[in-house]
C-alpha cells in the first residue's frame, strides 16, 4: 500500500486511465498549463500533450457542452469544474443533455463523460463559493454521482467513473485534497453503487458521504468512550444509492443519524432519512436524526462559517438524542 | 465566581420539582432573567429564570430528573472556572449514572394554597433507563412508543400498556421492553384478554397531581369540622337577567360569573364566611377572592378571580375564560390558583341534583351547586313550574357557626332569586 494524498490519488486515476485508453481526455479551466487550480492534473499535460489535456475558456456551459458532444462522438472526456459552484452555469448541458440522451435516443447514444471538481465548503470563501450542491446532481435520473471521502476511494471511484458508459458526477472536496491515506499499489476499481462501512457497530448507524465521513468517524470514536458502539456508513456513491447497506445496518442498530454538509431542505441526507423511515419503520427506536448545515447562505465570518456546518460534536449530540441518552 | 443554581419553591406547596426541559446548554452564556429550563412542579410547568448573567458551567439535574427545593440543578459562572467543588456528589447528566437516587414523594404541606393539583403532567421517568421496565402506567391513549419497541413487544408477547416509557413525553422505547418475556406463554394469553377488557387488575402509582389532591383534601376533611347547609333556589329571575344581558352578545356571560359576583356580595355582608382558620387566630380576608373548581383530564384546579366584590360580572366572566383556557394548558402561575378565600364547585352540567364539597383551604367554606331543573313549586297557593337549583354550603365549624352559615345561605338565596338586591 502506498500512502498518497487525495489529490495524488485522483491524479493517478486519470493518469492510469489516460494511459490505458486514448479516448480519455481532460478539459477545463487551467487544467493544462497551470496543472489545475488545485493541482489535481499536475504533469498530465507534459505526459499526454495539448491534444488530450485542454485549457478551456472561462465558460462552463460551453466547455461542458463540448465535453458532452465529444462523449457522444466516442471520446471519454473528463470535464474538470474549478468548483461545483461554477458548474451551476453548466446545468443545462448536464441535466438536459448528458442525463437524457441515452433515454431519448432509445439507447442509440451514450454519454461516457466524467464531471469532476471540488464540492462543498472550504474556508473563507463566503456564500457563493462554499456550497454543497450534491442534490443538484443526485436529483436527476440518468446521472451517476459519487462522493469519495478518502484517497483510496477517490482513486478507485474516479477510475470506475471514467470507464462508465454513462455521465458520472464526481464530488470532490477542497478540504480533502491534502488528506493522505493508503491506496492499493495494484490497479483497483471501486464499483459505483456500493457503500463502505469504515467502522462497524451495534447501537446506532451514522450515514455520511464525502468530507463529513471524517466527522462521523470522529464522532464514533467519541461515542466509543461512552460505551456506545456506532456504525459508520460511507455512502461513496449517491446515485445509485446502496440502500441494502443502509437498511441492513439500521435493521441491526434500530437508530440512524444522517449527515449531509449541504442545506437541509431537499437534500440527499433528507432523502436518505426518508428512505430509512420508509423501509425500516418497524426497526426504528427513534426518529431518524439529520445533521446538515444550517439553512443559511454561508457566512464569511470564520467562526460562523464553522458553526453552521456539521461537526463531530453535532453528530455526537444527535446520536445521544437518538439513543435517548440526552435531550 | 461560580455559584450554584438551586431548585426554588415555585409554588407554596412545592417540595420538589422535575426539570422538564433544559432551554440552555452547558457552556452557553445567559443574561439575568433568561429562561434556563422548564420546571414541572406539583401544580404546573414554569420557566426557571437565571438570577444573574454568566455562563452555564454545568447542568447538574438532567431533563427528567427530580430535585428537592434547595438542591443544585446547575452551576453558573465564568467560562473555564472550576466548579467541581460546588458539586460534592458527582453529578452526571447521563441517565446511566443518576446522581440523585429515587426517593419517596414527600408529603405536601398544608401551607395554604389551592387544594387541587393542576396541569396535565406528562409521565416522565426520574431516572430514564434505570428501572423503567415492568412498571405499570395508567391506561391512556394513544400510547407513544417507538416502532422498534412495538416490534419487540409484539415478538415477545408483551402488552405495551404494562410498560412505562422512558423516552421523551413518556415514549416507550426499545430499552423499556423486558428481555425475557417469552412469546406464547400463559401470561401472553392473559394480556391478550386484558387488552380488550375495559376493566383491568392494575395498580397505578400516584401521579403528582393525584398525591397532592389526596394530601390536601384528606388534610382538610380530617382537620376542618365540616357541616352542611342546603337550600333550594329559584333561578327564574337570574336566568331572565342573564338572557337580557346576553341578548346580542357575541360571547354570552356564563352562569358561574353571576354566582361568583352574587356570592361576593353575600360575603361582604357576612365577612366571617370569607375568613381563614390560622390555629390561634381567625384571619378576615380583605377581598372576596373566589376560586372556581375546574376539572381537567388529569385532576382538577381552582383558578381564582380576585376581588369579586369589586368586579363586574362581565369582567369576572372574561377572567374565568382566560384562566380556564390556560389551566387546561397547564400554564397557570401559582398566584392564579392559590389563596382563594371562598370556593364554588358547580357540577350542574352533570345533572346532579345536589352534592357536598370538601373545603378548599385556606378558605373556610365552599359552595356546591347542583343542576338547574324545572320543579313543581307552591306559589300563592298554586303549584307552578319554576327553574330551581339546589346549593349546599360546606363550612368549617371552627370559623363559621351554624347560624352564620344559615344566614349567609339565606342571603345568597335572596340575591340569586332577586339579583337586583346586589345593586344595593
Amino acid at each position: 500500500m502506498a500512502i498518497m494524498s487525495y489529490r495524488e490519488a485522483l491524479n493517478r486515476a486519470m493518469d492510469e486511465e489516460m494511459a490505458r485508453d486514448p479516448a480519455v481526455v481532460l478539459m477545463g479551466e487551467e487544467v493544462a498549463e497551470y496543472d489545475g487550480a488545485y493541482k489535481v492534473s499536475r504533469g498530465l499535460l507534459d505526459k499526454y500533450g495539448a491534444e488530450r489535456v485542454l485549457d478551456t475558456p472561462i465558460t462552463e456551459l460551453g466547455f461542458t457542452g463540448l465535453g458532452v458532444g465529444a462523449a457522444i462522438a466516442g471520446m471519454r472526456p473528463i470535464v474538470e469544474w474549478m468548483t461545483h459552484n461554477f458548474a451551476l452555469l453548466a446545468l443545462d448541458q448536464v441535466v438536459n443533455e448528458a442525463a437524457k440522451l441515452r433515454h431519448m435516443s432509445g439507447g442509440r447514444l451514450s454519454v461516457p463523460i466524467v464531471f469532476r471538481g471540488p464540492n462543498g465548503p472550504a474556508e473563507y470563501l463566503s456564500s457563493q463559493h462554499s456550497q454543497a450542491l450534491a442534490s443538484y446532481w443526485v436529483h436527476v435520473p440518468g446521472l451517476k454521482v459519487v462522493s469519495p471521502s478518502n484517497p483510496a476511494d477517490a482513486y478507485g471511484l474516479l477510475k470506475s467513473a471514467i470507464r462508465d458508459d454513462n455521465p458520472v458526477v464526481v464530488l470532490e472536496s477542497e478540504m480533502l485534497y491534502s488528506d493522505k491515506g493508503e491506496v492499493p499499489d495494484e490497479e483497483t476499481l471501486v464499483p459505483i453503487g456500493t457503500a463502505a462501512i469504515p467502522r462497524t457497530g451495534t447501537d446506532i448507524t451514522i450515514v455520511a458521504f464525502g468530507r463529513p465521513v471524517k466527522y462521523a468517524l470522529e464522532a464514533a470514536a467519541t461515542l466509543q468512550l461512552r460505551g456506545i458502539s456506532a456504525e459508520v456508513i460511507d455512502l461513496r456513491s449517491l446515485r445509485p444509492l446502496d440502500e441494502p447497506a443502509i437498511m441492513a445496518s439500521v435493521a441491526k442498530t434500530g437508530r440512524a443519524v444522517v449527515v449531509d454538509e449541504s442545506w437541509p431542505a431537499a437534500s440527499v441526507g433528507a432523502y436518505i432519512a426518508h428512505r430509512i423511515a420508509s423501509e425500516r419503520f418497524d426497526s426504528l427506536d427513534a426518529p431518524v436524526a439529520f445533521v446538515s448545515s444550517e439553512d443559511v447562505p454561508m457566512p464569511y465570518n470564520h467562526t460562523l462559517e464553522l458553526a453552521v456546518q456539521p461537526s463531530a460534536a453535532k453528530i455526537v449530540a444527535a446520536c445521544l438524542r437518538t439513543l435517548y441518552l440526552e435531550e | 465566581m461560580a455559584k450554584t443554581l438551586v431548585m426554588t419553591a415555585l409554588s407554596p406547596t412545592m417540595q420538589d420539582g422535575v426539570v422538564a426541559e433544559w432551554l440552555v446548554q452547558e457552556g452557553q452564556a445567559v443574561k439575568a432573567g433568561d429562561a434556563l429550563c422548564e420546571i414541572e412542579t406539583d401544580k404546573a410547568t414554569m420557566p426557571y429564570e437565571s438570577p444573574s448573567a454568566g455562563t452555564i458551567l454545568k447542568i447538574a439535574a438532567a431533563a427528567g430528573q427530580k430535585a428537592t427545593v434547595g438542591e443544585t440543578i446547575a452551576i453558573i459562572g465564568k467560562p473555564g472556572e472550576d466548579w467541581q467543588a460546588l458539586l460534592p456528589v458527582a453529578a452526571s447528566s447521563t441517565p446511566s449514572a443518576p446522581s440523585v437516587p429515587p426517593r419517596p414523594e414527600p408529603p405536601a404541606q398544608p401551607t395554604g394554597a389551592a387544594f387541587p393539583e393542576l396541569g396535565p403532567i406528562p409521565s416522565r421517568p426520574s431516572q430514564p433507563g434505570a428501572e423503567a421496565a415492568h412498571v405499570p402506567v395508567a391506561p391512556s391513549s394513544p400510547l407513544p412508543s417507538s416502532p422498534l419497541a412495538r416490534t419487540l413487544a409484539r415478538d415477545r408477547g408483551i402488552d405495551l400498556r404494562k410498560i412505562r416509557g422512558s423516552g421523551p413525553h413518556g415514549r416507550i422505547v426499545a430499552r423499556d421492553i423486558p428481555e425475557h418475556a417469552v412469546s406464547g406463554s400463559t401470561d401472553m394469553t392473559q394480556h391478550t384478554v386484558e387488552s380488550v377488557a375495559l376493566l383491568r387488575d392494575e395498580r397505578v402509582p400516584l401521579s403528582r397531581m393525584r398525591s397532592v389532591i389526596a394530601q390536601r383534601l384528606g388534610e382538610s376533611y380530617a382537620t376542618a369540622p365540616h357541616y352542611f347547609v342546603r337550600a333550594a333556589v329559584d333561578v327564574e329571575r337570574l336566568l331572565e337577567l342573564r338572557a337580557a344581558i346576553n341578548a346580542g352578545r357575541e360571547h354570552p356571560v356564563g352562569l358561574n360569573a353571576f354566582f361568583m359576583r352574587l356570592a361576593a356580595a353575600a360575603l361582604e355582608r357576612h365577612p366571617i364566611v370569607n375568613a381563614s382558620w390560622e390555629g390561634d387566630a381567625i384571619r378576615y380576608r380583605p377581598a372576596a377572592d373566589i376560586g372556581l373548581a375546574v376539572s381537567l383530564d388529569s385532576g382538577l384546579i381552582t383558578p381564582v378571580v380576585r376581588s369579586c366584590e369589586r368586579t363586574s360580572v362581565g369582567s369576572i366572566d372574561a377572567q374565568l375564560a382566560d384562566l380556564i383556557t390556560r389551566a387546561r394548558a397547564g400554564a397557570l402561575a401559582p398566584e392564579e390558583y392559590s389563596e382563594a378565600s371562598f370556593t364554588i364547585s358547580n357540577l350542574g352540567t352533570y345533572g346532579v341534583e345536589e352534592f357536598t364539597a370538601i373545603i378548599n383551604p385556606p378558605g373556610s367554606a365552599i359552595l356546591a351547586l347542583g343542576a338547574i331543573s324545572q320543579e313543581a313549586v307552591v306559589r300563592n297557593g298554586a303549584i307552578v313550574p319554576r327553574r330551581t337549583m339546589h346549593m349546599t354550603l360546606s363550612s368549617d365549624h371552627r370559623v363559621i357557626d351554624g347560624a352564620v352559615a344559615a344566614a349567609f345561605v339565606a342571603e345568597l338565596k335572596a340575591l340569586i332569586e332577586e339579583p337586583a338586591l346586589a345593586l344595593l
